[in-house]
């Protein structure tokens, strides 16, 4: 027979106390349906690999590439990652113009050093062994430098005239230019460019 | 005949007061918008944790809870915001770089000029273009649109020019700088055709450089938040029959992000701006519903109220149609 003494009572209580704290516990690890995004619940399970890594993105792999396209690739980088900061040091030699930022001098300051990017870019290029299987690309890649080439050309001439029909015909060149180097990128580095 | 003259009299009467009221009523009209909000394109299966790091996936965790979804596809949301008379307005610009494509795993594209004619609206009638800030796949479209001006941040800009000449670690650029490499290079962002697009709106007349805040039209308001996404993104309030709306490209990157308050999208991001950018939408809008999220995942659902009202248009593209001014024609088949 239990008897109501008061070590019993204390043991009942501190066992009720146990079975409410277990209740909660089960409760809260149950989903919160208000947290649930429902539509996102209804999609299939979710792949078992762990997204350890912060990159944004699942691109397609490009094709598999020999190592002569491989060597390309990776010697014509060094050359793109000049050009393409150049291209939009261009961008901004006009844009401080227009925008009263830098005068007719500044703007030659400016533009002088990305004359010599590109020229010792054409030259880089033509010294690349180039497989078969990219010398369209190659060409592009080139048209595209010598575009942003002239163009250069063009901006520079506004510091002795400071007529803008310059800046106009140089950026009839750098869009075409720009639109080629997506061209090789997409080919030769896809990734380059995340969601963001 | 006196009837006749007495009819002749009466519209004569109404007619005049059409007239002067005239004004007075398109004004009242002018300051209410319509909105829609256009899928130009949809990044797939990007890892949650990448987008939203508060929802980064764990294996252990239930499927399809908050940390129970590996994967997410994000939507291009472009807003567009037309006025009773000629005004049409596009906040953000999509992107129509198409080589991008099989770099970005992007589906459901469609050039934004064609999407827009889903709507009715012609490319040509565009008269303004508020990007949320400079990055390629918000302001990439520009050369579809000749007459619209662009509207950006001075605070933008410098935001590139200074990572455009950052002179130190590789990683902090404004142009991508490796192999895959603007992944976490949280100042890159805006290639060589972006900001050439830029620039040419400007060399031919058709930016306005913003400084800050700034009246844009009646009802329609620009918000600076600095550094909520990038250096210089700003928000966009917007007049409309169903209450203020507010625009935040990726300073709103996520609704639920709004809502749960939780970080997304972090570039160059300062997260209180980000959380401070929130807080506008929910003090100018009365809460976190009218908030409009650039790449919501639940973008064109019911999970997403604002935007349920939706259909699916060329290239499995989405549109919604959020609301009508008055005399406002319907635009979903």
């Amino acid at each position: 027979m239990f008897k109501l003494s008061a070590r019993n009572v204390v043991a009942l209580v501190v066992l009720l106390g146990l079975i409410l704290l277990g209740v909660q516990a089960l409760k809260n690890s149950r989903p919160d349906s208000a947290a649930v995004t429902p539509s996102l619940a209804t999609q299939p399970a979710a792949k078992p690999n762990f997204n350890t890594m912060y990159s944004p993105g699942a691109a397609p792999e490009r094709r598999a590439f020999n190592a002569a396209e491989e060597a390309y690739s990776v010697n014509l980088w060094k050359i793109h990652d000049k050009v393409k900061t150049s291209s939009v040091q261009l961008s901004f030699a006009g844009l401080s113009y227009k925008l009263k930022e830098l005068d007719r001098a500044g703007v030659k300051a400016k533009i002088a050093p990305q004359i010599d990017i590109y020229r010792d870019a054409l030259q880089g290029i033509d010294r690349l062994s180039v497989p078969d299987s990219l010398k369209e690309l190659h060409e592009t890649y080139k048209k595209a430098v010598t575009l942003y080439s002239d163009a250069s050309a063009d901006m520079i001439k506004i510091a002795a005239d400071g007529n803008e029909q310059h800046l106009l015909d140089a950026h009839g060149k750098t869009a075409q230019a720009a639109t080629l180097l997506l061209k090789v990128s997409a080919e030769l580095w896809p990734g380059e460019f995340k969601p963001n | 005949m006196k009837n006749v003259t007495s009819k002749a009299g009466v519209f004569a009467a109404l007619g005049l007061a059409s007239a002067l009221l005239a004004p007075i009523a398109a004004q009242a009209a002018d300051g209410v918008y319509s909105v829609w909000l256009v899928e130009n394109s949809r990044f797939m299966n990007v890892p949650f944790g990448a987008f939203m790091p508060d929802r980064a996936f764990v294996p252990t965790a239930p499927a399809g809870g908050p940390n129970g979804i590996n994967t997410v596809d994000l939507p291009v949301n472009v807003g567009v915001i037309k006025g009773a008379g000629k005004e049409i307005i596009l906040y953000d610009n999509g992107w129509n770089a198409t080589d991008y494509h099989k770099a970005t795993g992007t589906d459901h594209w469609s050039p934004l000029s064609k999407q827009l004619g889903q709507l009715g609206i012609n490319a040509a009638d565009v008269t303004k273009i508020i990007v949320g800030h400079g990055h390629w796949d918000h302001a990439g479209s520009l050369d579809e649109f000749p007459n619209a001006v662009l509207y950006i941040q001075r605070e933008e800009l410098k935001g590139i020019e200074w990572a455009l000449n950052y002179p130190g670690h590789e990683r902090i650029r404004a142009v991508n700088d490796s192999p895959g490499g603007c992944a976490r290079t949280p100042a890159c962002g805006y290639p060589s055709k972006t900001m050439d697009s830029i620039y040419g709106k400007v060399l031919k007349g058709k930016a306005m450089i913003v400084d800050g805040d700034m009246d844009v039209a009646p009802g329609i308001k620009i918000h600076a938040a600095f550094r909520a996404h990038t250096a210089g993104s700003q928000l966009l309030e917007v007049n409309t029959p169903i209450g203020k709306l507010m625009f935040g490209s990726d300073a709103y990157s996520s609704w639920e992000g709004i809502r749960d308050w939780q970080i997304a999208n972090p570039q160059q991001t300062d997260t209180v701006q980000q959380f401070l950018a929130y807080e506008k939408c929910y003090k100018v809008t009365g809460g976190y519903a009218n908030c409009v999220a650039a790449h919501e995942p639940l973008s064109y659902s019911d999970k997403y109220p604002l935007t349920k009202n939706a259909w699916v248009g060329m290239n499995g593209g989405r549109l919604a149609e959020i609301t009508l001014a008055p005399g406002e024609k319907s635009r979903k088949p």
